[in-house]
């Protein structure tokens, strides 16, 4: 079996048994909570230990069984939760989860939190009785296979047999034993108790045996009985040493454990199904693939001498409808809620004001929202890091928020949303807001701007991306660890996402990532420069224009500007900046983009031809990664296009245009 | 001989798979139940040829599933073996008093497993 696959399934039921945990957490946090709360978080720590024992997680396997001996005593009414027990089980889950995400890596490593709360949770395991047996009950069994061998003659044994009415009742059956002890054996059946029919008890056990095995050692043999134990009367009698008889076994104790009280039924749980994700990408790409075979259908019909055939249009209409429809529900398989990330970042939030020693509230809203789980899984580190910088950047210090009219604990809210077609994430706190004059200051110190530049509100806070830039004057080692807000920028570029940023003093800063619903299709508009045809993803496009011709207005040979509606924006000629020839076509047509610093450009393209649901295609798994181009796409006509990646374009404009002398503008 | 069929209650899928992937090499054929009261039901719908049950489980817990499995006599003759955690003499004598046929520590070794099922079916 694949200890892999095995792995993986294990992972993905932890990630699953982590959340019942903390939403179990949660519940006793806010009140709202009975035995079967307990019970549920009790059966999930338990779960992950069953397992993490199979893999030889042992540092998993040791804190998830102090973990669950506390919560075992919870559950018993023989620890009440006060604050102190609420804050070691919150703390423990949190060691706990973080313990799971370090096997995916290596399992012989703990968080640092690991021996504190070990040890804590050893605290209130311990004093009372149960737990103590139940440490011993877990024992290393687990583990070492038992290394001691000890050389056992084989001899002759008759062993006598004599089952009790309960060694049947038990779906025992005495030839299985007789057969597990291989073809040496004899075996004699004494029926003599059998009463009269009248009498029969089918309920009864009335046979015996002996029998004789050859060529066995006594444990060999004892082990074939292993069930039995207690079952049935037993004895050993070796051959060669009659005198040595085997004591009647001990009948057990009977004090039977606190039996696992049969829960009250709990919510049903929803039903899934489980796919492996490969499938869902097969699936996504054939999908893909679908859609732009029916666009080289409509594309040969179009071209066909044959006057339109209303019947093959509609026909087609109908395969394009549909084929979307079976996109959209493949995109929909691999949509999960964000609920899991925004717990895990609960989390963050948490160790963040303990770091900071401020008092943090953390709220969120459209847990259930749904995205790509790829998209999930990569917006992670990305918004752990915004989450250490809210809290420790965004709310003030506890003394200065004292002398605030805001309240003493700090709110720091993650939400989600779908909004026109994208996700809209939003890290906001209520905070002091930005520190614009400081930002200014820093970003001219640092030479990031000249020091004479006029910048806008916004264009000030989206100084935050560049790289190099951190604010905190005192570098903590929270937040401030070398990795700026730059890192987050490329990390949510790198989905296909923007995240931009606003602010307003004593108020409270907003970030928010806008990011698309996949990573597989998107919506683009098809054009062509210096004849080569490409895809501008609509998610950047804010209008195109083909503009009177007195509205290109040339201000250096290098520097041209479109008027739109009273106000210029700067032209960037697509063909020179791909390296596609030289003259720029500055007659248009254009198509306005949005830069990520909310400022708007005019793409000079040849031609736009229509908007389009394109497959992306990866070039960096390919080919390799070119600056300006985000990936590639298959046309209806067989013809590869290549999808551009705006803000990129319009970075390497700038470095290009900085690279050349520069002139004295002139209106 | 058809291959033996077995049921497989846990509430972990892990365990789940892997106890449905062990037992699916040794010619076994498996299905699984993600609590007692499923188990309870799946025991209902075929013939198994032995019952492997996790204890603590949501709903009903692996102690009901016995019990619930003896309850019939016409039952009585199917082993049902206990896969759990724990491992105490208590446990054991709880289990083998409700009608468990016989028990397995987890982590269990595949080799165990198997040898355990042939052993409690009969079958090879």
């Amino acid at each position: 079996m694949s200890m892999d696959t095995l792995k993986a399934t294990f992972f993905a039921e932890c990630e699953e048994l982590v959340e019942a945990m903390t939403e179990g957490l949660s519940q006793i946090a806010t009140d709202d909570w009975d035995s079967e709360t307990v019970n549920a978080i009790f059966r999930a720590v338990h779960s992950i230990k069953g397992a993490a024992g199979a893999f030889g997680f042992e540092k998993l396997v040791e804190f998830a069984h102090k973990f669950e001996t506390v919560l075992d005593r919870i559950r018993n009414n023989e620890l009440a939760i006060d604050a102190d027990v609420l804050r070691i089980i919150t703390r423990a889950s949190d060691v706990l989860a973080e313990l799971v995400e370090l096997a995916q890596v290596d399992p012989n490593e703990t968080p640092a939190a690991y021996d504190p709360v070990l040890s804590e949770l050893a605290n209130h395991a311990d004093s009372g009785e149960t737990a103590a047996s139940s440490d011993d009950l877990f024992a290393p069994v687990a583990f070492a296979p038992l290394a001691l061998v000890i050389e056992e003659s084989v001899a002759e044994f008759t062993v006598e047999f004599e089952p009790s009415a309960a060694f049947y009742r038990n779906g025992h059956e005495p030839e299985r034993i007789f057969a597990s002890l291989g073809d040496a054996v004899q075996v004699t059946c004494d029926t003599s108790r059998i009463p009269d029919l009248a009498e029969l008890d089918p309920d009864q056990s009335y046979l015996a045996w002996s029998i004789e095995v050859h060529g066995k050692t006594r444990t060999e043999i004892e082990k074939a009985f292993e069930y039995v134990d207690g079952l049935a009367s037993i004895e050993f009698i070796e051959k060669e040493e009659p005198a040595e008889i085997e004591p009647p076994k001990a009948v057990e104790k009977p004090a039977p454990p606190p039996a696992p009280k049969a829960a009250a039924p709990r919510p049903a749980s929803t039903q899934t199904l489980r796919i492996d994700p490969e499938r869902v990408d097969r699936l996504i790409n054939t999908v893909g693939e679908l859609i732009i075979n029916q666009a080289v259908i409509a594309q040969k019909i179009a071209a066909g001498d044959r006057s339109p055939d209303t019947e093959v249009a509609s026909a087609l209409d109908d395969y394009r409808y549909l084929a979307r429809e079976i996109q959209e529900a493949v995109m929909s398989i691999r949509a999960q809620p964000v609920k899991s990330l925004f717990q895990r970042m609960a989390r963050v939030v948490r160790e963040a004001g303990e770091a900071t020693g401020k008092a943090v509230q953390f709220e969120t809203i459209g847990e259930t929202t749904e995205i790509d789980k790829t998209l999930i899984e990569r917006l992670a580190d990305p918004l752990t890091h915004m989450l250490r910088n809210a809290v420790d950047h965004g709310l003030e210090a506890p003394d200065a928020r004292a002398q605030t009219e805001k309240p003493q604990t700090g709110t720091v809210t993650l939400s989600a949303a779908h909004r026109s077609g994208h996700v809209v994430i939003e890290v906001a706190d209520d905070g002091a807001g930005l520190n614009r004059k400081r930002i200014l200051e820093k970003a001219v110190q640092k030479g990031l701007v000249p020091s004479d530049a006029v910048l806008s509100d916004s264009e000030i806070d989206n100084l935050l991306f560049m790289p190099g830039f951190s604010t905190a004057d005192q570098v903590t080692n929270l937040s401030g660890r070398g990795v700026g807000m730059d890192v987050v920028k490329t990390s949510i570029t790198s989905i296909g996402g923007r995240v931009s940023i606003s602010s307003e003093p004593s108020k409270g800063s907003v970030f928010t990532i806008l990011l698309p619903l996949t990573l597989a299709v998107l919506d683009g508009i098809v054009i062509s420069v210096a004849e080569e045809t490409m895809v501008v993803p609509i998610a950047n496009i804010m209008e195109t224009i083909r503009p009177e011709s007195d509205d290109v207005l040339e201000l250096t040979p290098s520097n041209w500007v479109l008027k739109v509606r009273g106000s210029y924006v700067p032209i960037i000629p697509l063909a020179p900046l791909l390296g596609l020839g030289r003259t720029a076509p500055n007659t248009g047509p254009f198509i306005l983009v949005e830069a990520e610093n909310a400022s708007v450009f005019a793409f000079a393209v040849n031609e736009i031809y229509d908007q389009r649901q394109i497959v992306i295609k990866s070039l960096e798994g390919n080919y390799g990664a070119i600056p300006g181009i985000s990936a590639a796409t298959i046309l209806g006509d067989g013809q590869i296009a290549l999808i551009l990646d705006p803000d990129a374009l319009i970075a390497l404009a700038a470095r290009e245009s900085a690279s050349k002398p520069r002139c004295v503008q002139e209106a | 001989m058809s291959a033996p069929v077995v049921l497989a209650i846990d509430d972990s899928r892990t365990m789940r798979q892997m106890v449905s992937q062990a037992l699916s090499n040794a010619g076994f054929e498996v299905e699984t139940a993600e609590d007692g009261v499923q188990g309870v039901a799946a025991f209902g719908t075929r013939r198994f040829d032995a019952v492997i049950t996790d204890i603590n489980m949501p709903n009903l817990d692996g102690f009901g599933v016995i019990e619930a499995i003896r309850s019939a006599r016409s039952n009585r003759r199917v082993p049902v073996l206990v896969l759990t955690t724990e491992s105490s003499e208590e446990f054991r004598a709880k289990a083998r008093n409700l009608g468990a046929t016989g028990w397995l520590v987890k982590p269990f070794d595949e080799t165990g497993l198997v040898d355990t099922l042939r052993l409690v079916t009969g079958r090879n």
